[in-house]
């Protein structure tokens, strides 16, 4: 007998909670989301109608910020599918409660990512010469091929997880909406939880965790020959395929991490998202991290002992030029702070910081925002070249000073993180994925400024690259339709595996085997 | 003395008024005829011959060619109209241009097109043939501009084996859906 929304169990009530509960707060998200596509969607137009002269791309610069929007969110989809094969093969229990987060992460950002090299076509009316006249040497051909093959697989990877669930829901939603029923009807196959379902579920599991790992890593590196096979200062190097699979684990860990916030706050998961889970997912980024960040030494220090007259003006304006500031931040702001505020607030002297009179949150935060006011208005009160015994105070202080002042402001709030581990995790990730997106700008514009023949003969603004209004509205856009489909992904599937996590429960020794029961999960209803 | 200055005057009085901008009466384009000549490799010459209402050429005369895209007019080349009244450009592909169209003057209000599709023959030979891929490739391996069958065996097994293996998945799941 189908139930209502009213007759769950507790236990699906707090799960379904996605599915049953729209706040206003919901629907602000989605008009607010909306109204940024609508404005990415009005930017493209306009870039459909004028050309790609409307962007900051230039003979020089035929990749920007649309290719910088591809390899980010195809390096954040990359963990979805790999976490969750890997903690599934070697069974790991706690992985129950986040893997699908991470799957529909997968499945939100391949979409968005396969959307940007047609975005950056100037004539996407020709995009199906690809195919009638790709030629199957070149790496761009690969990317269309392994990026296919890959949302295809993360698609089913995510999707055959779900039938149990969506047994129960087709169930459980009865008399819901119409399309609901039919589309939970469709989905689940006719899954009733019988043996012969259940053996059939659990090899396409294992086949499918199998062999989503070599494709996820093939992937991203794939991606990375788009740029490796080219001879070009920067790109021409052999470990871009490790060092973009590494760095795709790492921004995509940290996504989770976020998710995983946001859907513990907003669906009160606290019960299936513990602190655990924030911890073990923080060691994994911890691990990653320092990966990622061993590849970057070695992609870097081997070219910049050499300086090799080809690489040399490109190594200098990322390591101390234009693109001095946008590099240190990744490396300093998106892998060193992130790797301390997940380690530093456990260490066992922490608490005892806020003893010290200046370290003290209160005096310590009026005495940095005093500074940062102050250090904001001494360009307009300064001659702009004051010079104080050959030191440029304008152009070098502030440099240090924001340092200094940046390092006084994390020794003041590591004993809030160490009370609020959660949000040290979330504010670590966020910084990753931010730093993540600028490190892929960083990794194609430099390069393309500086070509082996001098860009000459050019007008003087087509010699760097800036983004205009349209590529930074599509790229807002981009990222607003990968919050919303993972948003409706999670008004339409539980976004926390129901059976899983009930085998958790009951079964911890279980891996990979579905529940049982009509609906595959049938807990008792609520009374 | 006076008389002097007075005839200086004049004279620079007439050397202003000639170096003025005249407009002569009747060298106002008042009509352009625009012609192609293809060539054997696809590209064709384009002939804007601008008149004016007397059916005399009209020199210096600025004059816009361009072509119909699938977003809208694409700019060919702003030129201007020699002694003979023509303007000249040259279109390199033409066969992927349906349709050109010619303005003269800075509004664009003396205008011409024609269509190029009734003299498309066939569409250009994007690759050559194998014979010429042989002769004129130096790079060995991946970057040989013709397949090299190594690699199309190395792709067919790779990317044949895992939509295999999803085919595998597909009838598992048709099983689960038969199953009782």
């Amino acid at each position: 007998m189908p139930r209502r929304p009213d007759q769950f169990s507790p236990r699906e009530r707090v799960l379904l909670a996605s599915l049953t509960e729209a706040g206003p707060g919901f629907y602000a998200l989605v008009g607010v989301l909306l109204a940024v596509i609508a404005w990415g969607i009005i930017a493209y137009t306009v870039q459909l109608r004028y050309g790609l002269g409307v962007t900051g791309l230039r003979d020089h610069f035929m990749w920007g910020v649309y290719i910088t929007n591809f390899v980010f969110f195809i390096g954040v989809s990359h963990v979805g599918a790999l976490m969750s094969a890997i903690l599934r093969i070697t069974g790991a229990e706690w992985r129950r409660s986040v893997t699908r987060m991470a799957e529909a992460i997968t499945f939100a950002s391949l979409l968005m990512g396969a959307l940007m090299p047609f975005v950056d076509m100037g004539r996407p009316d020709r995009i199906l010469n690809l195919l009638l006249h790709g030629r199957l040497q070149s790496p761009v051909l690969w990317d269309i091929l392994s990026i296919s093959t890959y949302l295809t697989g993360s698609t089913l990877f995510l999707y055959v997880p779900m039938i149990p669930d969506i047994a129960l829901l087709r169930d459980r939603f009865a008399e819901g909406p119409a399309w609901r029923r039919r589309l939970y009807t469709l989905l689940a196959l006719g899954w009733k939880g019988t043996e012969v379902q259940r053996h059939h579920l659990e090899r396409i599991m294992g086949i499918m965790a199998i062999i989503i790992i070599p494709i996820a890593i093939s992937v991203h590196t794939v991606v990375s020959w788009i740029f490796g096979m080219t001879l070009r200062a920067g790109w021409n190097s052999t470990v871009f395929g490790p060092y973009f699979v590494s760095g795709a684990l790492f921004s995509g860990a940290a996504a989770v991490v976020t998710a995983m916030a946001a859907f513990r706050w907003a669906y009160h998961l606290e019960e299936y998202i513990t602190e655990a889970h924030f911890r073990r997912m923080g060691y994994l980024v911890i691990t990653l991290g320092m990966i990622y960040a061993y590849f970057t030494f070695a992609e870097y220090i081997t070219p910049a002992y050499k300086m090799a007259t080809a690489e040399r003006g490109y190594l200098t304006a990322v390591f101390s030029g234009q693109f001095a500031r946008l590099f240190w931040f990744t490396q300093v702001g998106g892998v060193l702070l992130p790797l301390l505020l997940l380690t530093v607030p456990r260490i066992s002297w922490v608490p005892r910081l806020q003893r010290v009179l200046f370290l003290r949150p209160v005096p310590a935060l009026a005495t940095i925002a005093t500074s940062v006011a102050v250090l904001l208005a001494l360009p307009a009160v300064l001659p702009r070249t004051a010079a104080l015994g050959g030191f440029d105070v304008i152009r070098q202080l502030p440099v240090w000073i924001i340092g200094a002042l940046g390092g006084w402001l994390f020794l003041t709030l590591l004993p809030v993180f160490r009370q609020r581990p959660i949000a040290a995790a979330v504010v670590a990730s966020l910084l990753v994925n931010i730093a993540a997106w600028l490190k892929r700008f960083v990794i194609i514009v430099p390069t393309l400024q500086f070509p082996f023949l001098p860009i000459q003969r050019a007008p003087a603004g087509w010699a760097i690259y800036q983004p205009t209004w349209v590529e930074l509205s599509i790229t807002a856009a981009a990222v607003a339709g990968f919050v919303l489909i993972y948003l409706l992904f999670s008004k339409v599937f539980p976004i926390v595996s129901i059976w899983e996590t009930r085998e958790e429960g009951h079964r911890p020794g279980a891996a990979l085997s579905p529940a049982g029961g009509h609906g595959g999960v049938a807990d008792a209803p609520a009374p | 003395m006076r008389r002097l200055r007075s005839l200086l005057f004049c004279g620079l009085f007439v050397v202003a008024l000639a170096a003025m901008p005249t407009r002569v009466e009747g060298a106002e384009p008042a009509r352009v005829v625009l012609q192609t000549q293809s060539a054997p490799d696809g590209s064709a010459r384009l002939t804007a011959t601008v008149v004016d209402s007397r059916g005399a050429p009209v020199a210096e005369s600025p004059v816009t060619f361009k072509a119909r895209t699938t977003f809208g007019w694409l700019t060919l080349a702003e030129t201007t109209t020699g002694a003979d009244g023509k303007a000249r450009t040259i279109l390199a592909v033409a066969t992927v241009v349906e349709e050109i169209a010619v303005e003269v003057g800075g509004e664009g209000t003396v205008r011409a097109a024609i269509l190029l599709g009734a003299r498309r023959t066939s569409a250009p030979r994007i690759r050559p043939g194998w014979d010429v891929l042989r002769g004129v490739s130096p790079q060995p391996g991946f970057i040989s501009p013709y397949l090299v069958p190594l690699q199309v065996i190395l792709f067919g097994m790779i990317l044949g084996g895992i939509w295999a293996t999803y085919g595998y998945v597909a009838w598992f799941l048709l099983r689960i859906r038969g199953a009782r």
